[in-house]
């Protein structure tokens, strides 16, 4: 027993007075408590900690020896501990939205791993240990089937521990066979192995070489294909991303939907083909087409960048895209890595995201309910303030896909530092979210808009360290806050694929 | 049991009792009556007064001892007295209960045993009883609480004092929790038991 219960509410949470004999310092927010009442078992987590007195006089003299504060702790002094309760368990064991609250003097104790086991294990379908309590070494379990369902999203600053939370939780989707991912890998750490400092690490395709394939944006020996996208496949909108990357203008936005509208989708080599031309001949050119001279000028400045990326061809054809959407179809994850100079190329990444993904849209799009309903699609994206902030989220895929694509089967995984720059309306749409270290208080209020109970998880997030993670939404019946398990042996030695046919993939697909 | 006094007075909040000069209980002694209602008393002032109403003791300016061989009967003149509050009686069960009644004048009055005294401090809400004694009404019951508690720990064995202490010490800073100036000079003492 660690107290009892004070005060609360259902809205504002409880009070609970701790026993004199537990310090506070035993206690940590984040932790989690059950409040026994008669009925049912209250879950919550501690979202305060406070010491307070009953006479202020006592500061005026303070206890001088041992024997004077133990006496006055207690009756005198003593500490409070607040906490949000978020589910209540009936003696049947079924896990409860907060309706009620107990009595007062009800007893407070910390939770045990038979606790968590049936507030986050029994109900889940595919249940999947990411993490720890903080203070506990009990498992915490997330379903992994429920992630997949929506949007999700892992939010933290550099180093807080992102890539590698998101490792073990796609190596969790994979290997349980919950849905395909295809991972947008910017910096090379979801493919073969990822660096962090000195170290290396084996990565998803080292766990499951036959349910993974890497795609490589590049020319690295070691990937299974490697990325073309036809120049028609870009659009207007996908340059509207690139403003900042290509020095783009309003008025070269413009311009490019006149030419596209005139060009269509050979709009892109018409402006390749301008390039080098006198300011005479792009004149006439502009005349042609019915736009202003110098801005047709500049917009064939402005995509002279392009021309130097090799993955954009001259081509109809569409093999890389088409492959990846059947290996998707069939089961296997693809990973995305841009290697060579175009390692954490943010112009390459942009592009190569956005026209896949929009291609795999209007595929997925148009397939029936049966065929969608085979294989669910879990899109991953990093950097993804850079696409979804409030005004670009009509203009690129992925805000479309976070907004009406769970009918489709297809959802977004969103991987970024910056939450505050990602439109609130597609923020909503993020159904389970991974908080580690925020740092900047817009980033903070970010994610916790529209959460109830946001102002007391926020004293929680303030309160972790780096691998730490405060976990909430539509996953877990009750936020947590976890130390994220170690990426290490153990983890290692539980997903990799024990025996795997390489080919198994392959035949998946072509029989 | 040794014979402490006998009860002269009987007032709806004490006693009044007289014993002689080389036998009173000391201030915070817990006495008793030994007739079946068994009632438990805490001493709280000691005094003396004339036998003869309006016969004021003098100063004589001499050492005690000449005194009383120059003039013994001065002290045979004088009474010895004192007040005591009621705090209880025995239950049924020996558990100490508050009292209805009052006792009956001429009652003898005892100390109690130490053993008995154990077994009273032993029912938790005897600290309770003894601070709902009126303050106003016994200006000394601070004083004479105290008295009681340091009897109470000496008579203890020094393995039994560690809690004993910081269970009276418990109780009583609950019952003074707004009181601190007195509360600090209660934990004061009973530390230095300690």
């Amino acid at each position: 027993m660690i107290g009892f219960l004070k005060a609360g509410s259902v809205g504002e949470g409880f009070v609970v007075r701790l026993n004199k004999f537990v310090s506070p310092e035993t206690l940590r927010i984040g932790d989690f408590v059950v409040i026994q009442g008669k009925i049912y078992q209250y879950f919550g987590i501690i979202d305060d900690l406070r010491i307070m007195s009953a006479n202020e006089d006592v500061f005026f003299d303070p206890p001088d020896s041992d024997f004077k504060k133990a006496v006055l702790t207690g009756p005198i002094v003593f500490s409070e501990m607040s906490l949000s309760p978020y589910v209540m368990v009936d003696n049947s064991g079924n896990v409860l939205s907060i309706k009620t609250i107990p009595e007062h003097f009800s007893i407070a104790r910390k939770a045990t791993g038979a606790d968590l086991e049936t507030v986050f294990m029994k109900k889940a379908s595919i249940p999947f240990f990411v993490g720890n309590p903080l203070t506990m070494e009990e498992k915490i379990h997330v379903d992994l089937k429920k992630l997949c369902e929506r949007n999700s999203a892992i939010f933290g600053i550099t180093g807080s521990g992102k890539t590698f939370l998101a490792r073990i939780v796609f190596s969790g989707i994979i290997k349980n066979d919950v849905a395909s991912l295809l991972v947008f890998d910017m910096h090379n750490e979801y493919g073969f192995t990822a660096k962090s400092g000195e170290k290396r690490f084996p990565a998803l395709k080292s766990f499951f070489p036959g349910k993974v394939k890497v795609f490589d944006v590049g020319t690295n020996p070691d990937a299974d294909n490697y990325i073309n996208i036809p120049l028609n496949h870009i659009k207007p909108q996908d340059l509207s991303l690139l403003s900042s990357s290509l020095h783009y203008s309003g008025q070269s936005e413009e311009t490019a939907f006149l030419v596209y509208k005139r060009k269509g989708e050979n709009w892109i080599k018409y402006l390749f083909s301008l390039q080098g031309k006198s300011e005479e001949e792009v004149g006439k050119e502009a005349e042609s087409i019915g736009v202003n001279a110098s801005s047709l000028s500049a917009l064939v400045r402005h995509v002279s960048r392009l021309s130097s990326l090799e993955f954009l061809q001259d081509t109809d054809e569409e093999s890389s895209i088409e492959q990846m959407l059947n290996y998707l179809k069939s089961g296997v994850s693809v990973v995305v890595q841009f290697s060579g100079k175009y390692a954490s190329d943010s112009l390459s990444y942009f592009i190569v995201a956005n026209a896949i993904t929009r291609r795999i849209h209007e595929k997925y799009s148009v397939l029936t309910e049966a065929e969608r309903e085979k294989r669910r699609i879990v899109i991953v994206i990093e950097e993804a303030h850079k696409f979804l902030s409030s005004d670009l989220r009509d203009r690129n895929i992925f805000g479309t896909i976070a907004r009406e694509m769970r009918k489709f089967n297809v959802t977004l995984f969103i991987i970024d530092q910056r939450p505050c720059e990602i439109d609130s309306e597609v923020l909503s749409q993020v159904g389970t979210r991974f908080v580690l270290q925020l740092l900047d208080e817009r980033d903070t209020d970010a994610v916790f808009q529209g959460v109830g109970g946001g102002k007391r998880l926020k004293k929680i997030l303030r309160t972790l360290q780096s691998q730490e993670t405060l976990l909430f939404g539509h996953t877990v019946p009750m936020p947590v806050a976890m130390r994220v398990r170690e990426y290490g042996k153990d983890f290692f030695d539980e997903v990799q694929e024990k025996k795997e046919d390489p080919l198994k993939g392959i035949n998946d697909i072509y029989g | 049991m040794e014979k402490i006094g006998e009860i002269i007075s009987v007032e709806s909040s004490f006693i009044v009792a007289e014993g002689s000069a080389n036998m009173l209980p000391s201030l915070g002694s817990l006495i008793k009556t030994n007739d079946s209602s068994c009632y438990y008393f805490l001493v709280v002032s000691l005094f003396t007064e004339s036998r003869t109403p309006g016969r004021i003791p003098i100063a004589y300016g001499k050492e005690i001892d000449e005194l009383k061989k120059e003039q013994p009967q001065i002290f045979e003149l004088m009474k010895w007295g004192f007040r005591a509050v009621p705090v209880g009686k025995k239950g049924e069960t020996g558990q100490l209960l508050l009292p209805e009644h009052l006792p009956e004048i001429h009652s003898l009055l005892y100390l109690i045993s130490s053993e008995e005294l154990k077994k009273i401090f032993g029912s938790s809400s005897f600290i309770d009883t003894l601070f709902c004694i009126d303050n106003d009404k016994v200006p000394e019951r601070d004083e004479a609480i105290m008295r009681l508690i340091k009897n109470y720990i000496r008579f203890l064995k020094s393995d039994e004092r560690s809690d004993a202490l910081l269970d009276i010490a418990g109780k009583i800073t609950l019952i003074l929790r707004d009181d601190y100036t007195v509360l600090k000079r209660f934990i004061g003492i009973l530390g230095e038991y300690k």
